[in-house]
């Protein structure tokens, strides 16, 4: 008996655990209709917020589906790390088989290499399945959900450009502040980045902060030619040979070399400097993302002894805004254990986090978004006075203003956005002329597109 | 007696038996799995599965041959070994003797040398890029102080940015070529210097006939994994410039890694790495080969 025991027992704890852990690591669909009204599920949904982890609306939405019936039976973990380098890892953990079931992809370059590269799930059946309408839903956003024609992410955050400026910096060089309605040229922008320069060595004031994205030179070249989908001609080749690629250029080059108003790009990168730099008190100007109203409302983290003003991001000519940005998304990895369960976390947590966002714009157009830059434009105000969210939010959602895709978009855009990195680089470090650098991304960029 | 002999392989054998199979399945295994991926067009998510990697002959290998950042890297990587580890070598021979001699604070100096090896990548290449900044760094100071009028761009410029990987090369492991060199110092019997000054050596002749010759099996040890490891370079490179300014120092490790985790293609990035395994094989065959000319044990 005690033999009998001492085999069967141990067997029992075995299939016991091994039922158990299969148990915990799946899940189950229960009464699931195909209007996906009253269906609920269970089982566990690991979300990887990435990127969208800055936005303190994403955990209220989390939140707010853990209250639903419809989740009740579920188990979320959330992956909040923040580790800049988790876009690198997370293929790598799903090539390993962990459990991640949502993603967030918060620059389209990633998407199209991760579905290139197989790691995430077309979304398509499921769209079908809950006749999600995405150009309805997901208005002018619905269009980076898409990846080689097929739908891969839930549009989450929308990333909406300004330009913000030290006014302590405007006010000693004896300079106007910008306009908040009417925005100034690039020729202008540069111009004036020249005026609020001054001194020399470590205290030395710049004009302005660029960083070494590229967006911050050729930014300025698809905004006039209409959006990163510019960077292929019609027939899908290059179309860096448009003037108007060498036009931004030799402006950012001036900037960098001839006006010194802003650091050169190889001293930014050696230095690792970053966004929050602006913070610091030794640039005029910078323009970037909504993102930097986080850093303005949070004088804790991000202190500074100066009052910012914000206003429309300069544009090629006319009066008219004009706005570049992308949209991040939400999407399923191949080891999503329920897709079902997973994409109707993604379309509701987009909804539940438009409803509550207030640092930045989030895609779903059938909820009313009331909060938005309300909470943390009055938080901002407490210290810059003359910024109100009626202003914040004419620059930001002026719905006349012209929008544009800040990244390349077409074939291969991670590859050919190297190319051009890498030419770039060596212009700026005056080591390349600039005809050769363009011909170079002409013959390199062709390449890899092919 | 055969019977103990069989008994005592037999205790060898279960007591080396942890580390065989940790190398058989973290080293042999991998490698070998290596080159079965390294023939194929391989879906680093379904693997076999659904015949979802294909058989494609030789064609990663003709890729990587084709692959302008692992060619850049490969001569990157030679110039390193080339240029830098004999440097090395021959400034950790020099500190070590003087470290050898009874010189003042000889404890802290060798303590000092040998930091930068135990300190992270990432923090000592962060000070490394402040002190050669090209407008406010000291280095650049000091050689303006010195008039010098054509400044280096340092890791800022795509001709002196691996240069300047280089020198922190050196000086991340220059610590650790001193140490070695020290145990291998601290071998050479007195006696043959006692004999030498009595026959009336100078300290030059002494170190090129006593010192030099019976150090040459530690400078041939740190000759193969110096050699190595300026081959598979990779850390500092990704944290000081990330493979730039263009494409000026780009290595065959970061080759390898940013074509298997940034373009998710591992078959091609297993025919590199394989590619990378035999040339690292070919230089110490060739090392190990010509070291019966010098070494002497």
């Amino acid at each position: 008996m005690k033999k009998i025991m001492g085999r069967v027992l141990p067997a029992i704890l075995v299939a016991t655990m091994t039922m158990s852990m299969l148990s915990g690591c799946g899940s189950t669909t229960k009464n699931v209709n195909t209007n996906g009204s009253d269906e609920s599920f269970s089982g566990t949904c690991v979300v990887y917020l990435m990127g969208s982890r800055h936005n303190e609306a994403v955990y209220q939405a989390l939140d707010a589906l853990k209250a639903l019936d419809k989740y009740a039976d579920v188990t979320f973990q959330i992956n909040d790390d923040a580790d800049e380098t988790l876009n690198e890892k997370v293929p790598t953990y799903v090539a390993a088989g962990q459990q991640i079931d949502i993603v967030y992809n918060n620059n389209p370059l990633f998407q199209q290499s991760y579905v290139d590269g197989g790691v995430l799930l077309p979304l398509d059946e499921y769209v079908e399945k809950y006749k999600i309408d995405m150009e309805k839903q997901y208005g002018k956003y619905a269009k980076y959900a898409y990846n080689n024609g097929q739908v891969y992410g839930i549009p989450g955050a929308a990333t909406v450009w300004g330009l913000y400026y030290n006014k302590q910096i405007f006010d000693n060089a004896g300079v106007d502040y910008p306009d908040d309605k009417i925005p100034m040229t690039w020729d202008e922008y540069s111009e004036l980045s020249k005026k609020l320069t001054s001194g020399s060595g470590p205290d030395k004031i710049y004009g302005a902060l660029h960083l070494t994205w590229p967006m911050y030179w050729y930014g300025q070249a698809i905004m006039a030619l209409g959006g990163g989908e510019k960077f292929y001609k019609e027939d899908g080749t290059s179309n860096i040979q448009d003037p108007i690629f060498a036009t931004a250029l030799e402006r950012t080059y001036n900037m960098m070399n001839v006006d010194k108003s802003i650091r050169t790009n190889a001293d930014i990168a050696t230095t690792g400097v970053e966004g929050t730099a602006f913070l610091d008190g030794h640039y005029g100007m910078m323009f970037s993302g909504t993102w930097v109203l986080n850093w303005l409302a949070d004088k804790e983290s991000y202190p500074r002894d100066f009052e910012v003003g914000i206003a429309p991001l300069p544009v090629d000519a006319g009066t008219t805004q004009k706005e570049w940005g992308v949209c991040g998304t939400f999407s399923l990895t191949q080891t999503a254990v329920d897709p079902e369960l997973s994409f109707n976390v993604m379309v509701d947590l987009v909804r539940e986090t438009t409803k509550r966002t207030s640092t930045e714009i989030y895609a779903d157009q059938t909820v009313s978004s009331d909060l938005l830059f309300k909470e943390t434009v009055e938080k901002i105000s407490e210290f810059d006075k003359q910024i109100t969210v009626d202003q914040v939010r004419s620059i930001f959602l002026n719905p006349d203003m012209i929008f544009v895709t800040e990244k390349v978009a077409g074939k291969n855009p991670s590859d050919y956005q190297t190319v051009i990195t890498e030419e770039t680089d060596l212009y700026f470090a005056k080591e390349q002329d600039l005809k050769t650098t363009i011909d170079n991304i002409e013959k390199r960029g062709n390449k890899v597109i092919e | 007696m055969r019977k103990k002999k069989k008994k005592d392989n037999l205790t060898a054998f279960i007591f080396l038996s942890p580390s065989l199979l940790g190398f058989v399945v973290f080293m042999v295994y991998p490698f070998v799995y290596s080159i079965f991926i390294s023939f194929r067009d391989w879906n680093m998510f379904k693997g076999m599965k659904d015949g979802a990697s294909p058989f494609v002959g030789l064609s990663n290998y003709i890729e990587t041959i084709q692959n302008e950042y692992f060619r850049t890297g490969l001569i990157h990587n030679f110039s390193i070994f080339i240029i830098a580890v004999p440097l090395l070598l021959i400034l950790s021979l020099v500190v070590a003797v003087v470290l050898n001699s009874s010189i003042f604070a000889r404890g802290a100096f060798r303590t000092v040398y040998f930091l930068p090896y135990v300190t992270t990548v990432t923090a000592s290449a962060m000070v490394f890029a402040a002190i050669f900044h090209p407008e406010f760094g000291p280095i650049n100071s000091l050689l303006r102080g010195f008039g010098v009028r054509d400044l280096p761009g340092w890791l800022g410029s795509s001709k002196w940015a691996l240069p300047t990987i280089g020198i922190y090369w050196i000086w991340k492991n220059l610590g650790y070529c001193v140490l070695i060199y020290l145990s291998g110092l601290q071998g050479v019997d007195k006696t043959y210097y006692e004999a030498a000054s009595i026959d009336g050596a100078s300290a030059f002749q002494k170190f090129k006939t006593i010192t030099f010759p019976l150090v040459s099996p530690t400078t041939f040890f740190l000759l193969i994994t110096m050699g190595v490891f300026s081959l598979s370079i990779m850390a500092e490179v990704q944290v000081m410039t990330n493979g730039g300014p263009g494409k000026s120092t780009y290595t065959m490790a970061l080759a390898i890694y940013k074509q298997a985790f940034v373009d998710f293609d591992m078959g091609t990035a297993s025919s590199m790495a394989v590619i990378f395994f035999v040339i690292i094989l070919g230089i110490t065959i060739v090392q190990w080969s010509g070291q019966k000319k010098w070494v002497n044990y």
